[in-house]
């Protein structure tokens, strides 16, 4: 049977001479970020993660009630969910489609999914840190363990953390369905189609990785729902970006 | 034996090159040379299936239901609920509520067109190729400004002109035709401003960054976050601030021309909004006009 490693190249097997799929996702990530470290991307990603603490110190500077500054921050942090790994996993996935250089990758003896899944092993964790970064930061601003509990705190950071990842992996399965409009289309989604259906009270916000966070975070209904459905999302993104790349030719 | 005679003397100007063929195609004056960079613009942007019809057609859909809404004022049935004191007035509330759609969709534009264009040149190496011709940096930076403002005006301004036309044609009397003429000028100047600033402002952001990919994540940081952050601040504090947030002038411009009143909007003054939208699309320019002239020096004599 072939598996997503590419055709005639079962799963978990190894090329003839070549890596396995573990070993080559690990080179892949390590390349991924040596890249993200030398470019302007990551610079840009984290001034944008931090760009919420200027509306946290305003509103801490007119002495707004803590919890609610807490809570702004989470929103504004979110509200950047859809670009921070939009920017970092989007070119890195597209371009190696778009520019064809995924050819010489297809010619080594490497699985196919390891591209997909490296790349995310890479990337995904760094866009986890920029956003945690960012609402940490916020909350040290708000007044830190004085002002709001340093339990919230981690299970908000937790849920942003998680909410990257997520995103991160359907930025993937948005790079290999369209790779030329990578970043546009997964900005798009994330902020017109993701973040409207996870505000909206309706069964159908239990896919919305917007919905999961805030659940996670504790300022949704139920936090176990919340989890599962950033789970959720994220198999089935990175189960459809390496089912995807396994049929490009 | 005698001495072989001179060579004859040679023509000046004639080329000795097989290969030449002297450039027999329409030559055009250097002041239509932006026409040129705009109608590629123009063809690029309508080449593929995904970058700029999908959200024309958006914007089409959204004068369709817009015309609905006002259509269904005119109904019987509406008008007597209204009669009946129902808050039910979209006949003349239904054109400025639409232009908030109108710029979901230009944003689309300025995220498959607008802010990948001068950083595809620069990616591709294209300035080598323009500004070794007869094209000066004023004729490329006109040219995209152009090309950019007409897409951005099949979004902002034909469904705004057809709703403002179809408003005129619902009127019960020729008198009040006449006065809903008056909607044609207040259209005219939203979606003006809109168009001006929504064409300049990814372009600019497009022209800082070699990088297709990078411009397009500083364009949607800029719009999404940055004056999203400022806005927030602005209604916290002062509310002009919040005009920075380009939709959100937009529709402060609109409402006050079309004496919208919505209460629970905290939107900044018409003047705050008109100046905001002009200073940014000014801002916008000169950041394109400077660095293009900068990547046309550097440009010529490199290497693509």
């Amino acid at each position: 049977m072939s598996g997503p490693g590419g055709p005639g190249l079962p799963v978990g097997a190894r090329g003839p001479g070549g890596l396995s799929g573990l070993a080559a996702t690990r080179a892949l990530a390590a390349l991924a970020l040596v890249r993200a470290a030398r470019g302007k991307a990551l610079w840009i990603a984290l001034a944008l993660a931090l760009l919420p603490v200027i509306v946290v110190s305003v509103r801490v500077g007119l002495d707004h009630d803590r919890a609610d500054v807490w809570r702004a921050a989470f929103e504004l942090s979110l509200l950047t969910l859809p670009i921070v790994p939009a920017i970092l996993i989007g070119p890195s996935l597209a371009d190696e489609l778009e520019d064809r250089t995924s050819a010489y990758l297809w010619s080594r003896a490497l699985p196919r999914w390891s591209i997909v899944v490296g790349k995310l092993v890479g990337l995904a964790p760094v866009a986890a840190v920029c956003l945690t970064v960012g609402l940490a930061t916020s909350w040290l601003v708000a007044g830190g363990p004085g002002a709001v509990a340093v339990a919230d705190a981690w299970r908000g950071l937790g849920a942003l953390a998680a909410a990257g990842v997520a995103a991160s992996a359907v930025v993937a399965a948005i790079a290999t369905l369209v790779p030329r409009h990578a970043v546009a289309t997964a900005v798009v989604w994330l902020l017109f189609v993701d973040a409207p259906v996870g505000a909206l009270p309706i069964a159908l916000q239990h896919g919305s990785i917007g919905f999961g966070a805030r659940a996670v975070a504790g300022f949704g209904p139920d936090a176990v729902t919340g989890a599962l459905t950033l789970v959720a999302v994220t198999a089935l993104a990175v189960a459809l970006a390496v089912r995807r790349i396994a049929r490009m030719e | 034996m005698s001495a072989a005679p001179p060579p004859a003397p040679r023509a000046p100007g004639v080329i000795h090159d097989l290969g030449y063929a002297r450039y027999a195609g329409e030559r055009r004056p250097p002041s239509t040379l932006w026409r040129v960079i705009m109608r590629q613009h123009l063809a690029h942007a309508w080449k593929t299936r995904w970058r700029v019809k999908p959200w024309i057609l958006v914007a089409a859909l959204i004068t369709v239901v817009a015309g609905g809404f006002m259509y269904l004022q005119t109904h019987e049935t509406i008008r007597a609920l209204e009669q009946m004191g129902a808050p039910v007035r979209m006949l003349d509330g239904a054109l400025p509520l639409a232009y908030d759609f109108y710029l979901k969709a230009a944003f689309m534009v300025t995220m498959t067109v607008g802010a990948a264009t001068i950083a595809r040149d620069q990616e591709s190496g294209a300035f080598t190729f323009y500004f070794a011709r007869p094209v000066r940096p004023l004729d490329y930076v006109v040219g995209k400004l152009a090309g950019q403002a007409v897409l951005m005006a099949a979004v902002f301004a034909a469904g705004p002109l057809a709703l403002a036309a179809f408003r005129v044609g619902l009127s019960a009397s020729s008198g009040e035709a006449l006065d809903q003429l008056g909607l044609v000028p207040r259209v005219l100047v939203v979606s003006g401003l809109a168009t001006v600033a929504y064409a300049a402002m990814p372009l600019a952001v497009s022209a800082l960054s070699p990088r297709r990919t990078v411009a397009l994540g500083m364009w949607a940081a800029y719009y999404i976050v940055g004056v999203s952050a400022v806005a927030t601040i602005g209604a916290l504090t002062w509310a002009p601030l919040a005009a920075i947030d380009p939709a959100t002038a937009v529709n402060a411009v609109a409402f006050e021309l079309f004496d919208v009143q919505i209460t629970r909007a905290v939107l900044p003054p018409a003047w705050a909004a008109i100046a905001s939208l002009l200073l940014q699309a000014a801002a916008a320019v000169a950041i394109v006009a400077h660095r293009v002239a900068r990547l046309a020096e550097g440009s010529v004599g490199g290497s693509s």
